[in-house]
């Protein structure tokens, strides 16, 4: 082994050390009991709660019914907004029909977004020069935006 | 060459806003020099080939010096560059149709979402966890070492994975639990051992 390959191996254990101890320590945000508790209550079976704290509250991510979600609390333990990611293949038609005029595109991600009482779904898409986009669509199947990432 | 020598302990980001301001574009030099082999050691832990990441830290350098005005300083210069190695390499490995991720996903999908409260990432030695790192897939490996290893921002990670930030925390999510779901199903040593 040259001595470059030796350092490189070196450099490569560091790197996976540090991931390793970071990944440990991650998650550690713990919000507050009465908005741990109000979450407990809505997802009852939810694994591995992540947490995060924006602007408008707290936000978990996590593992529910073996999909990862996302629920937005209020600083008082209401909830806000929910995203669950969806496989590809089980997009509701009108995600679909929405996506068909961009020939030859292909759908890589769906995020369905529950807010109030309104559901959009997020896509992401890439055209056939493997362009990537974000297309947020209603539940009737208007196009609310779209954009290149 | 003296000149450059002068600025060897400046810190990355007034060496940047030398180059931008004052046109001292010799300074990149030093940049170079700091970040070479970082930024050689993350494309090959991609790329998995020697040749194309050699090729690979140009292009990234070039890409790097022809954005360098739009370094607005808001993260460190090092998480910028990351951020750019990151999104060359994945970019690279998408277009070379070597890498489709939600096709991958849906053929390994996870029978079971191991509880984290009963596994320690702590525990796993330093050699079984870069295994471990090779055997999922290349973007999930990249958003573990962006999060963990580089400290870069979910904006940041989204902007260079060309995902959306809802996308890149459920995506990391995911790639805890499938590293804890094959340290289970593989390598986690039975009762009897």
């Amino acid at each position: 082994m040259t001595f470059e390959a030796i350092c490189v191996k070196k450099r490569n254990l560091i790197t996976m050390l540090s991931i390793r101890n970071n990944m440990a320590r991650a998650g550690k945000v713990t919000p507050p009991q009465f908005v741990a508790t109000a979450f407990g209550i809505l997802f009852p079976e939810a694994v591995n709660a992540e947490w995060y704290v924006n602007a408008q509250g707290f936000e978990a991510v996590f593992h529910h019914n073996h999909s990862e979600m996302i629920a937005m609390l209020g600083a008082n333990g209401e909830l806000l907004e929910t995203r669950l990611n969806m496989p590809a293949a089980k997009a509701p038609a009108m995600v679909m029909v929405a996506l068909a005029p961009e020939s030859e595109s292909e759908l890589m991600n769906v995020i369905k977004v529950e807010k109030n009482t309104e559901t959009t779904y997020e896509i992401i898409y890439r055209n056939r020069h493997l362009d990537r986009f974000v297309m947020l669509i209603s539940e009737q199947g208007n196009i609310l935006s779209d954009n290149a990432l | 060459m003296a000149n450059v020598a002068k600025y060897s302990t400046v810190k990355d980001e007034d060496l940047v806003r030398k180059i931008i301001e004052d046109h001292q574009t010799a300074l990149f030099d030093i940049l170079y020099e700091r970040y070479h082999k970082k930024v050689a050691d993350k494309s090959y832990s991609l790329l998995k080939n020697r040749e194309l990441s050699r090729d690979a830290v140009q292009a990234i350098f070039i890409r790097a010096f022809e954005r360098l005005a739009g370094f607005r300083g808001e993260a460190a210069f090092s998480s910028w560059l990351y951020s750019i190695t990151y999104n060359y390499c994945i970019d690279f490995l998408r277009k070379q149709k070597q890498l489709h991720y939600p096709e991958w996903n849906s053929l390994q999908e996870l029978p079971e979402i191991i509880d984290e409260a009963y596994e320690d990432f702590g525990d796993f030695d330093e050699g079984l966890f870069s295994r471990l790192l090779d055997e999922i897939h290349p973007e999930e490996k990249a958003l573990l070492m962006m999060k963990y290893h580089d400290d870069i921002s979910i904006r940041d990670i989204s902007i260079a994975l060309r995902i959306s930030e809802s996308a890149a925390k459920m995506r990391l999510k995911r790639a805890r639990a499938r590293l804890l779901f094959l340290y289970q199903e593989k390598y986690k040593p039975t009762s009897q051992e």
